[in-house]
């Protein structure tokens, strides 16, 4: 089981990774060289402390990593440096002097879950990236990292029509295709109406069994759907999409909407936790089971929760691999 | 069980039966809840609900639900029995609590969704 939650929060001055779990598996190709900002604005060595306050306020850095002559990595200076060399006046010296000497750094090749280990191990600001050579090519932020991630997810949102652009096309977060390929299923919610909650889900069922979909397998998709489907209709207004295919004996679901999110993910997933209105108990749902019952039955899920909308990708494994092959 | 004899039981109103509907029903689950519905393991189950609503016919089609009685004499509307007829599932309703329905078809020989029995609950109790 794989299960990954992130809400991801990005603002014009305010670009953070709130909260992951268990990112590898969605990165799981990319490297630190596929995340960090290049060129490297670096100085060597030789540099004055003064040269190195000025590149930092031109660029808006709060580090600049020191290089020898062939370009590998010997240091870095930071924000706190320049201001203990402002202090105690020694911002003419040379910045051999005075840069920190043991800098964490990163190692191109290294994959984006070692990178993102090391940023939540040491919570710096900024991290140098070196090649085999020792050559600094590149630096990597938290902002970096978290645009890197938004991008992987197609979920960069930005003004309400950006992001249905980026949205539209509906890409797996699991996988490398986009909804639209093979065996493809799709469903408005439109669901003001309590009454027409699960039609989605109960229609995608048949798709399954006209698909000859193992009848289990069927049943898990289904009724995790249900489950992800009943949940637009009494937290995001009832309005949302279902994108779902088959390849490869898997099914992938994909359900997104433009409601309010989901406040704490991780408390929305303890079973019996709810926030729903008596008008949706009196339905029959909202006992806090939801997430539950669709962790319970499927095999990989992910849940991104913004104040934008939350989307979520249920994939069901069959035992039988040659079942859902696209025709 | 059979639908009829769930039907002598619960002195039930038959609205829809499939037609060559012949199967034993031996396990029954009951709760108001369709989330706590879903999650059941068991299929081809009769489901005592005192709720009534069209999810409470999506959610049996969904798990495969042979049969559905409604308590506390709630007797379906017309769209729900088309549901039901599209999802070959059984309805009954009965004017009787869901309390006293449970227990009437358990000592009729209808076992919890988990098969577990009156002699087995209590052993565990002790």
């Amino acid at each position: 089981m794989v299960i990954l939650i992130a809400e991801l929060y990005v603002t014009p001055s305010k670009k953070k990774i709130l909260k992951y779990e268990h990112f590898d598996s969605l990165l799981i190709h990319d490297h630190a060289l596929d995340v960090m900002s290049t060129p490297p604005i670096t100085l060597t060595k030789e540099a004055t402390m003064r040269e190195a306050k000025a590149l930092m306020r031109d660029h808006r850095i709060s580090g600049v990593p020191i290089v020898d002559d062939k370009e590998a990595l010997v240091g870095l200076v930071t924000l706190e440096n320049i201001i203990i060399a402002l202090e105690n006046n020694f911002i003419d010296d040379p910045i051999e002097k005075h840069m920190v000497r043991d800098v964490v750094y990163l190692k191109d090749d290294m994959d984006v879950s070692t990178v993102l280990e090391y940023l939540m191990t040491y919570n710096f600001g900024r991290y140098p990236v070196i090649d085999k050579n020792n050559k600094v090519v590149g630096v990597i932020t938290y902002g970096d990292l978290a645009l890197h991630i938004l991008e992987r997810l197609g979920n960069v949102y930005l003004h309400e029509k950006k992001r249905e652009e980026i949205l539209m096309p509906g890409k797996s977060l699991l996988s490398h295709d986009s909804y639209g390929n093979g065996d493809f299923y799709s469903y408005i919610i439109d669901s003001s109406d309590l009454d027409l909650a699960g039609q989605g889900s109960t229609s995608f069922k048949k798709f399954l069994q006209e698909h000859e979909f193992p009848p289990e397998d069927t049943r898990r998709a289904s009724i995790s759907l249900y489950e992800a489907e009943v949940n637009v209709v009494l937290h995001a207004y009832g309005k949302g999409e279902i994108r779902a295919y088959l390849k490869g004996g898997q099914v992938f679901m994909l359900v997104t909407d433009n409601g309010p999110g989901i406040d704490d993910i991780e408390l929305a997933m303890q079973p019996g936790w709810t926030t729903a209105s008596d008008e949706v108990r009196e339905r029959g749902f909202g006992a806090g089971m939801g997430l539950d019952n669709i962790k319970k039955y499927s095999d990989k899920l992910i849940i991104l929760s913004s104040n934008a909308g939350v989307k979520m990708e249920i994939v069901i494994v069959s035992e039988d691999k040659n079942k859902g092959v696209p025709t | 069980m059979k639908i009829e004899e769930i039907v002598k039981t619960l002195d039930a109103k038959i609205h829809y039966i499939p037609e060559g509907y012949d199967i034993e029903i031996n396990n029954a689950g009951a709760s108001d809840l369709m989330s706590d519905v879903l999650a059941y393991v068991a299929q081809d189950i009769l489901l005592i609900t005192g709720l009534l609503s069209p999810q409470v016919i999506r959610t049996a089609d969904l798990m495969d639900i042979s049969a559905v009685v409604f308590t506390r004499g709630k007797i379906p509307p017309e769209e729900i029995i088309e549901e039901a007829k599209k999802a070959n599932i059984a309805i009954l309703s009965t004017s009787l609590k869901t309390y006293s329905a449970c227990g009437l078809l358990f000592s009729a020989g209808m076992r919890s969704i988990d098969g577990d029995t009156h002699s087995g609950t209590l052993r565990d109790a002790k």
